[in-house]
């Protein structure tokens, strides 16, 4: 025996008693441990998300087990349903937008639920007329700007075009991350059949367009460009935790394109009547009050105070948002002509 | 073993009268049990979402999909651009690699097993680490062009390297000159020197003796390496589009994870990846056959006197090593440097001087998730390797020593796995076991099986590019002394493939290490893994805690190919 054999002999062992140890503690079945099991994005699931704060004070007042999984980003949640349409294993998909809505209603995965708590909720925010989507949260895309280098920052959507900012602009493709496609949905809210010519102009100040937004702000942060679409509230992260003030949130004269976020209850689900219930808290203050600071967008509930780092997320005056239907309808052929437009 | 000169006949000798009945039987159970495996991972899952692409509105066969993606401009030039971004991208990998492969397979220093660990860990990181790493290195605000501005007075960054062709180059060739130098140097040292010296002693000399003498007897390492970083390349798309600059330059992938991931137009999105398999499959055919057709027998060892490298670097062929040493510190150390450099920093953004160690002390802090994180990525990894090692062994042994027809396309068919985006790889898997009365999605199981899948061929190209250049007349001797061919391969070409299946162990953790596509639809909360960890952190704007766990991932893939090489007894 030499040594490969040895090598080979024992990884041989080890493997086969670790897939004996494996068998033996083999991966428990979801449905017989949780009584109510939920689809989220990854990041409200994750340690500093929403879930650690919120599941565990619907878990205590209902007496119940939730299992809270995480399936990848938003647009995973919904595929991950109709991927599982015949077969449903979970109860509620949390994470659809008001972009995504028309896609979700057409698949027609989710039940409709008219919650009672839907009264703490101005009516500009219930974003699904038939009740199968139910609105948690919603934010605003912006442009930030870091103000240690930018002095003169962009007033309007127009000015970005300004060249003065050659090459000082990070944005995201509309073809892969949801700002990206949001950004788009906004010149075309404020420019119509136009924005391909809007586009044009703004594309020498493009230093680059990234696959999602996670790169793009990894990029801005590091430097690299001081100004990147983002989010209204991201000042209010820097605020919060690095105590600085230095990137602030540009709210712009045509105003700011708005995102709704909302979950659903599954055709089919095994546990309806919980679901519903969890949809009628999502509506209480024990839930709002945890969006602004793990979820970093606003509540629905307007009475909730929102922390002192919130001062920092402005709330645009005009607000944009196109129809579902009509954003349905024409998403594929405005991006295609988008991409068309930006490889050239 | 390893005793040098050893004859190798002297090793299996005394075992010779074991066993010999089992000529037929031992082979067919060995390749039942890989075959099977992959039937039900791999084939089963891709065909429930491949079916999609091949079908129509009424479920009948139809390439009218296909068709419709191929008669589309758009698509022609993305696909036009993805393959020759791939070319260049494979010949710039193989040119840095090369060099690195020479003086670890040709020459003994002290440190080569940490070297040769540390050339590895590239090939892991998640590409938000890369883009990171790059952008603050070469960056128009980068550590390299902040230093080129202060030394000479500038105002304007004077060095453009990011957004365009060349940082998408290079960036592949930071990723993937560590597949070139495993490979092309696990073969490399095994070839006995002997030729070379008696070229020399003709007359041959620099660039002449390795393109005549030299070249030729690694080709098949070469093209072993250039497949791989080919499929690689074609199958990349963050690292193009950011630093590419944006749409203009975009691969399939970009347009998969779209139809797939965004538009949730699966039939589409398996359609275009269907084409892409394609694509690979056709790469893939003509690497083998050349491979098959470029390898030739001779003599190989398992280990032999080398010089001293510092001794060369003395000399005047030295210049030229220094100086690409200097360049692989440039363009690979000084990126990752970066980015651990960035996790100790207090709060993000340029001009920070307050360092911190708070981000340490959160992941190694007893019981947290961080921990947890990197021991599912330990156990994952550990189960992956032992899992591919076999099954591309066996693999690459019956696909090296068969000789019939189409016997290449079974092996380029068997090479499958990597050229299938692992987006839909993993929605294979959720779409095909949701009615098995086997739990399989959520289970660890799922996600060491499809790192498995997406792992073992690249043992089976490192293993193939040795037992092809093992001496046919081995294993005649071997018989004519009355051992069976299972004896055969157990004493005598698997000893000699020692180094290519460290490699291959090597790459088979490091793809599980480093897996996130296929990873992030199939986990749940306890099975958190490295890379997960880094996009959860990223997601909530803890770039410094992403490169914190980041510089965790590099440490621990070290350390990991450190164990490997020395478990495998690989670089004395």
């Amino acid at each position: 025996m030499n040594k490969t054999q040895i090598s080979m002999l024992a990884a041989g062992l080890v493997l086969l008693l670790s897939l004996a140890a494996g068998a033996a503690i083999a991966a428990p079945a979801i449905e017989e441990e949780a009584e109510l099991v939920i689809y989220a994005y990854d990041s409200f699931v994750a340690e500093w998300g929403p879930a650690p704060k919120v599941i565990p004070k619907f878990e205590e007042t209902h007496g119940v087990k939730v299992m809270i999984i995480s399936v990848g980003d938003a647009g995973q949640v919904l595929n991950r349903a109709i991927l599982e349409r015949d077969n449903p294993q979970a109860d509620i998909v949390l994470g659809i937008d008001n972009n995504m809505l028309s896609r979700a209603l057409e698949e027609g995965v989710l039940e409709p639920y008219r919650s009672p708590n839907l009264k703490n909720v101005p009516d500009e925010l219930i974003f699904d007329a038939t009740h199968s989507v139910t609105p948690f949260d919603y934010g605003y895309f912006a442009f930030i700007y870091d103000s240690k280098v930018l002095e003169d920052p962009p007033e309007s959507l127009e000015e970005l075009t300004d060249s003065r900012f050659r090459k000082k602009i990070i944005v995201q493709d509309s073809r892969t991350s949801s700002p990206g496609l949001g950004f788009l949905l906004w010149t075309i809210a404020v420019y119509g059949e136009e924005y391909l010519e809007y586009w044009d102009r703004l594309r020498p100040n493009l230093l680059t367009i990234t696959d999602g937004w996670d790169t793009a702000y990894g990029m801005f942060t590091s430097g690299e460009a001081p100004m990147v679409l983002s989010y209204t509230t991201s000042p209010a992260y820097h605020v919060e935790y690095e105590q600085t003030e230095r990137y602030r949130a540009l709210l712009f004269a045509e105003g700011n394109y708005l995102q709704i976020e909302g979950m659903g209850i599954l055709k089919g689900a095994r546990h309806p009547q919980l679901a519903r219930s969890f949809i009628d808290f999502i509506l209480t203050e024990d839930f709002q009050e945890e969006i602004p600071l793990t979820n970093w967008m606003y509540p629905v509930d307007p009475t909730i105070t929102t922390p002192e780092s919130f001062r920092y997320a402005p709330k645009p005056e005009r607000s944009l948002q196109l129809p579902a239907e009509e954003v349905r309808k024409n998403q594929q052929r405005w991006i295609d002509a988008w991409v068309k437009l930006v490889s050239r | 073993m390893g005793k040098t000169g050893q004859p190798i006949e002297a090793a299996w000798a005394g075992s010779r009268r074991a066993a010999k009945g089992s000529a037929v039987i031992l082979p067919v159970l060995l390749l039942a049990a890989p075959v099977f495996f992959l039937l039900l991972f791999f084939y089963f899952p891709l065909g429930s979402v491949l079916v999609g692409g091949l079908t129509d509105q009424s479920g009948r066969f139809s390439l009218g999909i296909v068709a419709a993606l191929l008669g589309n401009p758009y698509y022609l030039k993305i696909i036009g651009f993805t393959v020759w971004q791939a070319i260049l991208s494979t010949l710039l990998s193989v040119l840095m690699g090369l060099p690195g492969a020479y003086l670890l397979a040709r020459y003994d220093f002290r440190g080569k097993r940490l070297i040769q660990a540390l050339t590895t860990v590239p090939f892991v990181l998640p590409s938000i680490i890369v883009v990171l790493g790059f952008v603050r290195f070469f960056g128009n605000n980068g550590v390299l062009n902040r230093f080129l501005a202060a030394l000479f007075g500038l105002k304007e960054p004077p060095l453009k390297v990011l957004y365009s062709l060349q940082a998408i180059l290079l960036a592949h060739a930071f990723y993937n000159f560590p597949i070139v130098v495993r490979i092309v140097s696990s073969l490399w040292r095994r070839i006995h020197p002997s030729t070379e010296e008696a070229a020399r002693s003709l007359g041959a000399h620099g660039f002449r003796l390795f393109w005549r003498v030299t070249l030729p007897r690694i080709l098949p390492g070469i093209l072993s390496a250039a497949a791989l970083v080919f499929i690689f390349c074609l199958l990349s798309f963050a690292v193009v589009l950011v630093l590419g600059g944006g749409p203009r330059y975009s691969t399939l992938e970009v347009e998969v994870y779209r139809l797939a991931k965004v538009s949730l137009d699966l039939k589409t999105g398996s359609a275009l990846s269907l084409v892409g398999a394609v694509i690979s499959l056709v790469f893939l055919y003509i690497y083998i056959k050349l491979q098959q057709r470029s390898s030739f027998a001779e003599q190989m060892a398992e280990d032999y006197e080398r010089p001293r490298l510092g001794a060369m670097l003395r000399s005047a062929q030295g210049v030229f090593y220094l100086l690409y040493l200097l360049l692989m510190a440039v363009v690979v150390l000084a990126p990752m440097i970066t980015v651990v450099a960035y996790s100790f920093q207090a709060r993000s953004g340029w001009g920070q001087q307050e360092v911190s160690v708070e981000w340490y002390r959160r992941i190694f802090s007893g019981g947290g998730p961080y921990l947890r994180a990197v021991l599912n990525s330990l156990f994952f990894a550990v189960m992956t390797t032992l899992l591919s090692l076999p099954l591309g062994t066996v693999l690459a042994y019956v696909g090296s020593r068969s000789r019939f027809a189409g016997s290449q396309l079974l092996e380029a068919l068997m090479m499958l796995p990597i050229g299938i985006s692992s987006i839909i790889l993993g929605l294979g898997y959720l779409k095909a076991y949701q009615n098995f009365p086997w739990k399989i999605v959520g289970s660890w199981y799922a996600i060491v099986f499809a790192h498995t899948v997406i792992a073992y061929p690249f043992v089976i190209r490192v293993a193939s590019a040795t037992f092809r250049k093992m001496k046919s007349s081995l294993p005649e001797a071997a018989r004519s002394l009355g051992a069976g061919p299972w004896q055969l391969f157990w004493y005598l070409e698997l000893p000699l493939a020692r180094s290519a299946l460290v490699a291959g162990a090597a790459f088979a953790f490091g793809i599980s290490v480093g897996e996130i596509n296929a990873t992030l639809m199939l986990y749940n909360e306890k099975l958190v893994t490295i890379p997960v960890m880094v996009y959860r952190l990223i997601g909530s704007y803890n770039f410094i805690g992403a490169c914190a766990m980041g510089s965790v991932l590099m440490l621990f893939c070290f350390f990991a190919f450190l164990i490997i090489d020395r478990a495998g007894g690989e670089v004395g």
